[in-house]
């Protein structure tokens, strides 16, 4: 068992340090140690799981094993700014006013293909939209267009803007959400008005969502939903 | 907080229960050995040999199941077949294959216990 534990953490490490010296292109949306995990998790899964021979303790024990170094790894990365540079590396801007910055491609790796490729992902068909291109650590590309290409907001066209509550689901697949009932300050009695004046009850409800604390959404089993507002609904 | 108790738990499992493993393993094979040793004597003494070789093929019988729970390995079945190999020879009055038999089966338990217990080399 011990043999099989030292063997999962090396391997573990040097996985680690094979994925960072590959660079950001090869991860896609998880830093490098997360998919070292994601790789490597499955593969130990099905060992024993395919192979009767092996016992499972030879399954279980790297997973586990996997598990305690992870919760370790995010700990000690939460903790260290230092450390996370080192297991994550950081973003890089690779557009920026003056253009794409080559230097930071051929270090990266990365070629214009490549860019173009991530920046149409994002809706932006020429490096002329964008103000700055972030790559990041996950491998993914954020971007800020330029002033001229952002799309509108109600920021832009009124002095005055009022802030959105989030919806609270209140009834989820026939199930009463008590807590968020409690959250969004609506009476109970107010939904059983509610579903009584439109001949339903909870358990025959599929969704009902509230916001503002006065739209409703409800959406019953088999019927079609039902757009209301609370005062005059209820 | 949960999550590293939880770990912490987790692997004071592991290191627990691969120190017991290691321990156990060892501390049974080397009484093999001596078993397998006082069998010996008891041939080369002529002294209730095939009733040793008995006793020695019900211990190692019993054992080998815990073993085989713990650390589960095709060399358990090689030391069996030794066992019975000595046995069969013994019943035979073939002492100088038993004797032969018996180091054979000393030298599997040596590499079983080598094999089994944690060193850098298996590591590695």
């Amino acid at each position: 068992m011990l043999t099989v534990f030292i063997r999962s953490i090396i391997i573990y490490v040097l996985l680690i340090i094979v994925i960072r010296l590959m660079g950001k292109r090869q991860i896609g949306e998880l830093q490098p140690f997360e998919f070292v995990i994601t790789l490597v998790i499955a593969e130990v899964a099905c060992i024993p799981m395919s192979d009767t021979s092996i016992p499972l303790s030879h399954g279980i024990i790297p997973i586990f094993t996997l598990f305690i170094l992870h919760l370790f790894i995010t700990k000690i990365a939460k903790a260290s700014v230092k450390f996370r540079r080192v297991l994550n590396g950081k973003p890089v801007i690779v557009i920026n006013p003056q253009g794409i910055d080559n230097k930071v491609l051929d270090k990266l790796d990365f070629d214009i293909n490549d860019l173009l490729a991530s920046i149409r992902s994002q809706g932006y068909f020429s490096p002329a939209e964008i103000q700055y291109a972030i790559l990041e650590t996950n491998g993914k590309i954020s971007i800020m267009p330029k002033a001229a290409n952002k799309a509108a907001t109600v920021g832009d066209i009124k002095d005055f803007v009022t802030e959105s509550e989030i919806p609270y689901t209140l009834i989820c697949e026939g199930k009463l959400m008590q807590e968020n009932l409690e959250l969004s300050g609506i009476a109970q009695v107010q939904i059983d008005e509610l579903l009584n004046k439109h001949s339903l009850t909870v358990k025959n409800t599929l969704l009902l969502t509230v916001n503002e604390k006065t739209i409703i959404y409800l959406q019953p089993y088999n019927a079609p939903a039902i757009y209301d507002k609370f005062s005059e609904a209820c | 907080m949960k999550k590293v108790i939880t770990a912490l738990a987790i692997l004071a499992v592991i290191i627990g229960a691969g120190t017991f493993e290691q321990i156990y393993v060892s501390k049974t094979l080397d009484n093999f050995i001596e078993r397998t040793e006082s069998l010996k004597i008891a041939l080369t003494t002529s002294n209730n040999a095939l009733e040793e070789a008995e006793k020695l093929e019900d211990w190692w019988i019993e054992k080998k199941q815990s073993l085989e729970a713990l650390s589960p390995h095709n060399f358990f079945m090689d030391i069996t077949y030794s066992v019975y190999e000595v046995l069969g020879n013994i019943e035979n009055d073939e002492i100088p294959q038993a004797l032969t038999r018996i180091e054979i089966l000393k030298g599997q338990i040596s590499n079983l216990n080598h094999i089994l217990c944690i060193h850098w080399e298996h590591v590695i």
